[in-house]
């Protein structure tokens, strides 16, 4: 019998029927390895139910009614210039009437020289975004908490607003700017929010 | 039509009764600040921004049905603009606000083209300051008060 397997398995002939002792019967191959499947079935069965139990002992211990809530992390000083950057952008495709009635379209100069400023503004937190004013001049918006800062932005002149409630309003008007520089006061104001 | 305030049927409006503002959005995202631009009226003298008497429009699909036709009418201009709900205030809530330099906002019922719910939110700057000169941290400021003031969405799509 081992012989003619051998010798079955050396001619390739796995799919054909065979004659041993007499019968005609098909070829199956031992299954040497059947041993070690079955092993890692069992092994794989183990963990699993390891992971159940695990998982199902964690979960009993929740309070019924408790949410469990993962924060999403701060934005990052990064994140929230690349934010402002965008923002920026996107004024540049409101063209006059954005708003369907008489908003002129925003001031080219005033978005440029916003965007120059940028990575000279304090160290940022919360949300910032911007806006247009009736002129089209823009202006950033900082809000952290319930402290919030406006940034105005004309091509030669700054204008910032920073609001804390149960605290004074703090206003710099009309600070010169020469569209490259943010000015100190600007600044100093603007860190409040840091 | 021509703009024309019905001025003869104006009435007080009670701190307790609602405003809503009919509330639009470019899809740029921009500061809703943006939206109270408080512009210079040289012919009126004023610096207003509209809101309805719930008086007069009283259900919010009165609100909508007024910010859907307005959607029409901005998008002649502005295609892109949507009229997406509104938001409401107390008149009292508004006439709380002052600014740090002391500007503040008077409300007033201010019927046009047939309207009777058309309101205006109006600045009423500080002693020694002219409506038009209000200057723009003043305007930005009192823009941000209203913005939180403002009770949120009550969303719609026409």
């Amino acid at each position: 019998m081992t012989t003619t397997v051998a010798l079955f398995d050396s001619m390739n002939l796995r799919d054909l029927w065979f004659d041993a002792d007499g019968l005609l019967r098909a070829y199956q191959k031992a299954t040497k390895m059947a041993a070690k499947p079955r092993r890692k079935i069992t092994f794989k069965a183990i963990v699993g139910a390891s992971l159940i139990a695990a998982t199902t002992a964690a979960l009993a211990k929740t309070p019924p009614g408790q949410a469990i809530v993962t924060w999403l992390s701060a934005p990052s000083e990064a994140s929230i210039r690349k934010s402002l950057e965008q923002s920026l952008q996107n004024l540049r495709r409101l063209k006059a009437h954005w708003n369907g009635i008489e908003a002129p379209a925003p001031i080219e100069r005033s978005i440029s020289a916003a965007q120059y400023i940028l990575p000279q503004l304090p160290a940022l937190h919360g949300d910032a975004t911007a806006g247009v004013d009736s002129e089209g001049h823009v202006f950033l918006k900082f809000a952290r908490g319930d402290r919030v800062a406006f940034l105005t932005v004309e091509p030669r002149v700054m204008h910032v607003v920073y609001m804390q409630p149960g605290q004074a309003t703090v206003y710099e008007d009309d600070e010169q700017f020469n569209g490259k520089v943010l000015p100190e006061n600007i600044k100093k104001v603007l860190s409040k929010l840091a | 039509m021509p703009s024309q305030a019905d001025e003869h049927l104006a009435e007080h409006i009670p701190d307790e009764d609602n405003l809503t503002r009919a509330h639009f959005e470019t899809p740029e995202q921009i500061a809703p600040e943006s939206y109270f631009h408080f512009g210079h009226d040289k012919k009126r003298d004023e610096r207003a921004e509209s809101f309805y008497w719930r008086k007069y429009a009283p259900l919010a699909s009165d609100i909508h049905r007024r910010g859907c036709n307005l959607e029409l009418v901005k998008q002649k201009r502005a295609p892109n603009i949507k009229y997406v709900g509104c938001r409401s205030v107390k008149a009292g809530g508004i006439r709380a606000i002052e600014t740090g330099r002391g500007h503040k906002l008077v409300v007033f019922h201010f019927p046009e083209n047939g309207d009777n719910a058309h309101s205006h939110v109006a600045i009423k700057p500080a002693k020694g300051t002219t409506v038009k000169n209000v200057n723009k941290n003043d305007i930005l400021e009192l823009a941000n008060l209203v913005v939180k003031v403002l009770s949120d969405l009550e969303p719609h799509s026409c």
